[in-house]
């Protein structure tokens, strides 16, 4: 597994941390509890092989975890005086090309755009960092390419 | 002509209660079928609602002296030399007073409250015609078990006003898993707020709700027109949808025939194999189901309350090919967020295409899809002159970069328009285009699919019968 940086606000690690240890305890009950056994009359239990499969998903889901607990950057409200510039935690209020959206520019893990949550590495979310109100950027994939204007930037 | 389509007996699992209730709503929406075919007359741009040897000068002269011969639920008669208003609660009283009590009727067995309340109000409401209370309790119905939408509402028939509602009645199961992701998309859509034009009346739409259906009956004008999809309150009740918001409903039946008999076969004859090749059929059948739910959704993201008054039985054109556009341009933004990827995009714009070309060939048959298939022509006039879309040896192109850019161009033409041009302006915008002359390089791929299509509607029809 690559060892890429994930950023987290403190909320989101709150969660990531709880995450984590809700699949701790369902293993912890799964091996103590509910392991069937392996043989039934001559053939392996079916019930067995099911049971090894979610093991196999359930130790994958926490191996991502503790890779991500481990790479975590936490994300933390900037100096007063950097504020003006758009970075991750920032609240943003932008017009692209006619549409006024604002959204919160997340780690990835984060990110739902519903939640008007967007990823740092989507391509409007990394277009803004490092940007201030009054600048305008282009941001642009192979084919969408829009003109963005930051009217606002809020740090909560 | 029969304008009554039954898809299904219902879905398995349904209780014998709610197939009682299905019965009963089933002979309601029977009885809408005939009022419908009352109202219509494929002859004439004013249907039935007006005499046809009336001018839309002489309407207008009467509906001064009295305004209820342009209210949305009367039809104009004449009495000697004047011309009268009879309101549909009045020419319609018995058939009305029949659907009330199976409305009333089909309440009673119903343990969902909302749906039960709404089925009395409605009731009520048909034979007052005035449908504001109960369709705001319709409104509240957006997850109930089974649908019903029953009166009338949907302005297409009165091509000479586009103020008279015709009636229409349907009846489907909700299909709570594809509503939960359809809902999602819709959310996604509507999370950006759009720049309203300068000067324009913005009408806010305060809650959207979407609804994907197992469609059981069509009756009246939705059994003829076969919507895939349907919003209602309309743009004709603004301040209630304003208010109260409004549903989508997205129809499964239908939905599944149009993809099957007309989209797919378009797309595999009319591009090339190398835009082909691209595309699973899944992947182009999801982004029809994308594209409807995209169209629906933005006829709530922009209203101009005036649009209606302003372009009279123009305003379709412009409306449903501004929201077809406004979905295509707010994907591009989806896709600046990582919530979409550029192949669906893609694949949306190529379903646009085919959906262009599907309401030009159904023309013969269904001509009351014209403000669809103009706004659809529209489209490709632009994509075509923009080189965005071009003839190969072996079909069509679609350079999806350059398609944007033109679709950008075009909704701005186009918001002009819907939110602020006149009657005059619209009409002589509209002029400049001939249909024949740009669907002419498509004719020969088209060839046969309206038949195939009509074959396997009254194959759908027979299976249930």
């Amino acid at each position: 597994m690559t060892e890429n940086k994930y950023y987290l606000t403190k909320e989101g690690l709150e969660k990531t941390k709880k995450d984590y240890e809700s699949l701790l305890e369902l293993r912890k009950t799964k091996t103590i509890d509910d392991i069937p056994s392996i043989w039934h009359s001559e053939d392996v239990n079916p019930e067995y092989l099911s049971f090894q499969e979610d093991m196999n998903v359930l130790e994958a889901r926490l191996t991502e975890y503790e890779n991500i607990l481990k790479n975590v950057e936490l994300i933390h409200l900037p100096k007063k005086e950097d504020r003006q510039e758009v970075m991750l935690g920032a609240t943003v209020t932008v017009d692209l090309g006619g549409e006024v959206d604002t959204f919160t520019i997340v780690g990835t893990l984060e990110a739902d755009p519903i939640q008007k949550k967007i990823s740092n590495e989507s391509p409007i979310g990394n277009g803004l960092l490092g940007l201030k109100i009054g600048d305008v950027v282009k941001v642009k994939t192979t084919l969408v390419n829009h003109d963005c204007k930051i009217l606002n930037i809020i740090y909560n | 002509m029969n304008a009554f389509l039954r898809f299904s007996n219902g879905r398995p699992g349904l209780s014998v209660q709610e197939r009682k209730i299905l019965n009963k709503l089933g002979e309601a929406a029977k009885i809408i079928s005939s009022l419908y075919l009352a109202q219509k007359n494929p002859r004439y741009r004013g249907a039935n609602f007006y005499p046809s040897d009336a001018t839309k000068k002489e309407i207008e002269l009467a509906a001064k002296k009295d305004p209820e011969i342009l209210s949305p639920y009367t039809f104009v008669e004449r009495k000697g030399e004047k011309l009268v208003a009879v309101p549909y609660r009045v020419k319609f009283k018995k058939e009305l007073l029949e659907i009330a009590q199976l409305l009333k009727k089909a309440a009673v067995l119903s343990s969902d409250k909302n749906f039960q309340a709404y089925l009395r109000a409605r009731a009520e409401d048909l034979l007052k015609d005035n449908y504001d209370r109960s369709n705001i309790l319709w409104l509240k119905t957006d997850r109930s078990t089974i649908g019903c939408v029953i009166g009338p509402f949907d302005r297409y028939l009165d091509q000479l006003f586009f103020v008279k509602r015709a009636y229409m009645a349907w009846i489907g199961i909700l299909d709570e898993q594809i509503t939960n992701e359809m809902d999602r998309f819709k959310k996604l859509i509507l999370t950006s707020d759009r720049s309203f034009l300068p000067g324009a009346k913005r009408a806010k739409i305060s809650r959207v709700n979407v609804r994907v259906e197992d469609s059981v009956i069509f009756s009246g004008l939705i059994a003829d027109f076969l919507f895939v999809g349907n919003n209602l309150p309309s743009s004709a009740d603004v301040s209630l949808i304003k208010k109260h918001g409004t549903i989508f409903t997205i129809f499964k039946p239908t939905h599944e025939w149009r993809f099957e008999s007309w989209i797919l076969p378009i797309f595999q004859r009319v591009f090339c194999k190398d835009i082909q090749r691209r595309f699973s059929v899944e992947e182009i059948k999801k982004a029809f189901l994308k594209t409807s739910v995209l169209h629906e959704a933005c006829h709530s993201l922009m209203r101009y309350e005036d649009a209606p008054a302003r372009l009279e039985e123009l305003f379709p054109y412009f409306d449903e090919l501004f929201t077809d556009l406004l979905g295509i341009k707010g994907c591009g933004t989806l896709i600046l967020k990582n919530a979409l990827c550029e192949k669906e995009l893609e694949a949306i714009t190529i379903v646009a295409i085919c959906h262009s070309l599907y309401f030009y060939a159904s023309l013969s048959v269904r001509p009351h899809l014209s403000p669809y298939a103009v706004g659809g022509g529209l489209i490709l006039e632009f994509l075509m002159k923009g080189k965005a879309l071009f003839k190969r040896p072996r079909g069509f192109y679609l350079d999806s970069y350059r398609a944007l850019i033109t679709i950008n161009q075009l909704t701005s033409i186009i918001e002009y328009y819907v939110a602020l041009g006149n009657h005059k302006e619209a009409e002589e915008f509209l002029k400049k285009f001939s249909m024949e002359r740009i669907f002419a390089p498509f004719k020969p791929y088209l060839k046969g699919i309206a038949k195939k299509a009509a074959l396997s509607l009254t194959k759908k029809k027979n299976s249930v019968l």
